[in-house]
């Protein structure tokens, strides 16, 4: 049998087809869902910046790396759990598992490689701090959120959030090699800022995810519940963003930038807690808004860090 | 067609495997070229301050040889 030659198919209509081999690389790199990547990246870039003290840049490109990789593992273990609950929804159902184009032993051992090889690549070349965390976020997703929470509690979201919010401790401590009161404060933003985000698009995608049995809070609670959870979560949120001027690693720009877009995020989670049941079109605003939102906040600390702009805000309103 | 005929690979499952192989080597020759980069930075002054024992510049350097003799 030469190597070009497989012996096991399955029947599609009067062919036979092979039931693998049919990935491109480029099902590979969306199994590590570079979207959300993109932002893992800025935010821990954002806590590489804002960090005391200095980083090799080499060594800090490879920080990014890891987180991104890690991520990107993440992604992929979550996709091949998954892959059931994909196939029910439309947003997720041409995913390369679902549709067949991986085979879910393929992408778990794609995530499984990419997890290790991150891991131990940020402890030998950055240190084993932000080894540790990024470790424990890989966990924390593919374990507690997707294995565990997503399928048995409305609040998945909640506290799988923690997940998508450790990058830019992870960034802090390639810098410092420690935890510190700032860095939870970096996390903090995240970790508030993701309820109101997803069940925003839980919201509008409450459908598919009841079509799937994910316990999303619209099909557990009902609408009129979510939207007040949105509104007590936002307001939450406030305070919460304010944590680096207090803690006083962020300035006035910082101030003043984050108090406009928090009363912006607050016009719209307002809107959504107002709106009618079965009209959608303000948490799909809602939805937009807090991308942009968390994008902007994590921007200006970076500028005002970055490019040396972080006057104290005690200094400016001379309190 | 019975069961007992082998399947051949399909020419886009040849493409892809292709394609596959060819993003492979892409990376794995990317990982030879950043681990090197890394090294070098971690090493960073310690390269041009590593131990010079048995460099061409000592080899004049008086030595005692006689545990040898």
């Amino acid at each position: 049998m030469s190597d070009s030659s497989i012996t096991t198919g399955k029947a599609i209509g009067s062919q036979t087809m092979p039931d693998f081999g049919m990935a491109a690389p480029a099902d590979y790199f969306e199994l590590l869902k570079p979207r959300v990547m993109s932002l893992v990246i800025f935010t821990g870039l954002v806590g590489l910046v804002v960090a005391p003290g200095t980083i090799n840049p080499i060594i800090a490109f490879t920080a990014l790396l890891c987180v991104a990789i890690g991520a990107g593992a993440s992604g992929a273990l979550n996709m091949w759990y998954d892959a059931d609950i994909d196939l029910k929804m439309a947003r997720t159902a041409n995913r390369p598992v679902p549709s067949g184009r991986v085979t879910a032993g393929e992408a778990f051992g794609f995530g499984i490689t990419l997890s290790v090889g991150s891991v131990l690549t940020m402890g030998l070349v950055v240190n084993w701090v932000a080894a540790g965390l990024l470790a424990f976020t890989i966990f924390f997703y593919a374990v507690i959120y997707t294995i565990w929470l997503k399928r048995s509690t409305p609040q998945n979201i909640v506290i799988g959030g923690a997940a998508g919010a450790f990058p830019p401790m992870i960034g802090w401590a390639a810098v410092t090699g420690t935890v510190s009161l700032e860095s939870i404060a970096l996390f903090l933003i995240i970790f508030m800022w993701t309820p109101p985000h997803f069940w925003a698009l839980a919201l509008f995608s409450s459908k598919d995810y009841a079509a799937a049995g994910v316990p999303m809070l619209p099909n557990v609670a009902g609408e009129r519940e979510t939207r007040r959870q949105i509104m007590i979560y936002s307001l939450l949120l406030m305070p919460i963003t304010a944590l680096p001027v207090l803690l006083g690693f962020a300035g006035a720009i910082y101030a003043g930038v984050t108090s406009a877009l928090g009363l912006g995020f607050l016009v719209f989670a307002f809107r959504v807690w107002r709106d009618r049941e079965g009209e959608y079109k303000t948490a799909k605003h809602l939805f937009a808004y807090s991308i942009l939102y968390l994008f902007l906040v994590f921007s200006v600390l970076l500028v005002e860090q970055g490019f040396g702009l972080a006057a104290p805000f005690a200094s400016v309103v001379k309190l | 067609m019975d069961d007992e005929t082998p399947l051949r690979w399909t020419d886009e499952q040849l493409k892809r495997r292709r394609q596959r192989n060819i993003a492979l080597a892409l990376l794995l020759g990317g990982l030879v070229v950043f681990f090197f980069v890394v090294t070098i930075a971690k090493l960073g002054g310690n390269v041009a301050n590593r131990p010079t024992y048995g460099a061409i510049d000592v080899i004049d350097a008086p030595q005692d040889f006689g545990h040898i003799a």
